[in-house]
């Protein structure tokens, strides 16, 4: 009797879990796709300049883009709409031209950081940037053209697996840990210095980009979940920003192992620092070059498509990966020039490439806080969300978590401005 | 003949060139018209804001209005002391 009990327990688990991995995808994609070639760089330089201090602190970078993310996921099964539609319609057209064109802005400068992520990534292997260039819009146009969601997300949810290359390259290196073990106990060990604020901003930087709000909940839409498939939308969420914090905890402590040296290293990228590390160890530099690759590919994926939603869902055009590139045109020819316009800035000779870099993080910042106070404002709507709208807890963490963001964003993007403010 | 011939020539090629300007000019024209309208249409499908503005709402957008002005002068004053 009571095996035929734990033998039902096991079927109904199984049943359970087969749910789950049908409707996980949104939440890891987009997580993952945070560590994008900026995470990473940023990521890379907290490790050389500070060693194994600040581990902590990316660990409570997971809850923090869960609590955020989390909310598109209701928002997105609630009103089967994208956020782009949904501002449109919550707050009318002023609101929702300007958060549509700079998305637009920010979606295309990030996609250019992108590229050069990964071009800079191949040089490594000696593969030329036109090469990378045209190789990765080719890869792109594959993997979205075949015509069906389901198809798309786990191709891309294999790009993710490989975002935990990290973690072998971390282990060979035999990594202190009792310098690791004390870099998971919150304090700031050099001080709180200026050079500390500027890099805990940066990180808090790459944990939340506009994009990310777009992209999930245009894709929990475009996948079709609905209000009952919202637990495992959380729980497709929560394992993501657990994904997302192992993979930057493996990444600062591959950098703070190799490279950091009493004082902090200062490196200039990602790619620099996998360069540098190849002298030394060819199969972990060649690590964090394929790491590289792998989170520009990642990022390019999820921030053209982010865009094309969100075009697709205002001005009413055919906008799912489940349509033929004949059935939804407009949908297609977006994500392609976006692509193919972001692939030429990188290839022309004399692109103002620092530039684009830096002038993404303050223009993200005219369109982050926007798109988190709407975010807010909808969750917190019961004619719209009904039973699923924001509890007192859900609230509390929610506007001290959009807060803090909102802020320190805002001072990380006028460091970027004003270089001498945090010096 | 041969001359006037040539004239000829040059003149049907001279319209054909200027019929072919205009049908650009006038496709252009109907594509900007065209973008116009649907941009006109969504304005007017979007044009009642589905949110209630409670006091909570009002203030939020203000806070944000206030917010994009400051960081728009904060860019502006940035570009003129580097142009200056």
């Amino acid at each position: 009797m009571e095996s035929a009990s734990y033998y039902y327990k096991y079927r109904r688990f199984i049943k359970w879990l087969r749910l789950y991995l049908a409707l996980a995808g949104p939440g890891i994609i987009v997580m993952v796709a945070d560590n994008d070639a900026g995470g990473i760089t940023t990521y890379a330089a907290t490790g050389a300049k500070f060693g194994f201090h600040f581990l902590w602190f990316i660990l409570l970078l997971g809850p923090v883009a869960y609590v955020v993310q989390e909310m598109t996921v209701r928002l997105g099964a609630v009103t089967k709409r994208g956020h782009a539609e949904a501002i449109f319609d919550a707050f009318g057209p002023f609101w929702g031209w300007f958060s549509l064109i700079d998305l637009g802005i920010v979606d295309f400068l990030t996609l250019v950081t992108e590229f050069i992520g990964m071009t800079a990534a191949l040089k490594i292997f000696g593969v030329p940037p036109v090469v990378t260039v045209i190789g990765v819009a080719i890869l792109m146009s594959a993997i979205v053209m075949q015509g069906r969601y389901w198809t798309w997300e786990k191709i891309v949810l294999v790009f993710c697996a490989l975002n935990l290359i990290y973690i072998p390259a971390a282990l060979i290196i035999h990594p202190d840990v009792s310098a690791i073990t004390k870099g998971l106990i919150p304090g700031f060990p050099t001080g709180l210095t200026n050079d500390v604020f500027f890099f805990l901003m940066a990180n808090i930087g790459t944990t939340i980009a506009p994009w990310m709000l777009f992209f999930q909940q245009s894709s929990v839409v475009d996948k079709g979940m609905t209000e009952k498939d919202i637990l495992f939308g959380k729980l497709d969420t929560a394992s993501g920003a657990l994904f997302t914090v192992i993979v930057a905890a493996f990444c600062i402590i591959l950098t703070a192992t190799l490279l950091y040296k009493p004082g902090g290293a200062d490196i200039e990228s990602a790619a620099a620092a996998a360069s540098a590390i190849m002298v030394h160890n060819p199969f972990v530099g060649s690590a964090l070059a394929i790491g590289l690759f792998d989170a520009g590919l990642l990022g390019a994926i999820c921030i053209s498509l982010a865009s094309s939603w969100a075009m697709g869902e205002v001005f009413g055009w055919a906008h799912s990966i489940n349509n033929k590139p004949s059935e939804a045109p407009m949908f297609y020819v977006f994500y392609f020039l976006s692509l193919i316009g972001a692939g030429i800035i990188v290839l022309l000779p004399g692109s103002p490439l620092v530039l684009i870099t830096l002038f993404v993080q303050v223009i993200a910042v005219t369109l982050l806080p926007a798109a988190l106070v709407f975010l807010i404002l909808l969750l917190n709507n019961e004619e719209l969300m009904g039973k699923y709208k924001n509890t007192l807890v859900q609230n509390i963490f929610g506007f001290s978590i959009v807060l803090m963001i909102i802020i320190l964003s805002t001072l990380y993007a006028l460091s970027v401005v004003f270089p001498e403010l945090f010096k | 003949m041969s001359e006037n011939k040539m004239c000829e020539d040059k003149g049907v090629i001279n319209m054909t060139d200027s019929v072919a300007d205009i049908s650009q000019k006038g496709r252009i024209i109907h594509l900007v018209k065209e973008w116009k309208r649907k941009v006109e249409k969504i304005n007017q499908k979007y044009s009642k804001p589905r949110l209630k503005m409670t006091p909570l709402v009002k203030i939020s957008l203000l806070a944000l209005r206030i917010y994009l002005i400051m960081l728009v002068i904060i860019l502006v004053y940035k570009f003129y002391t580097l142009v200056r």
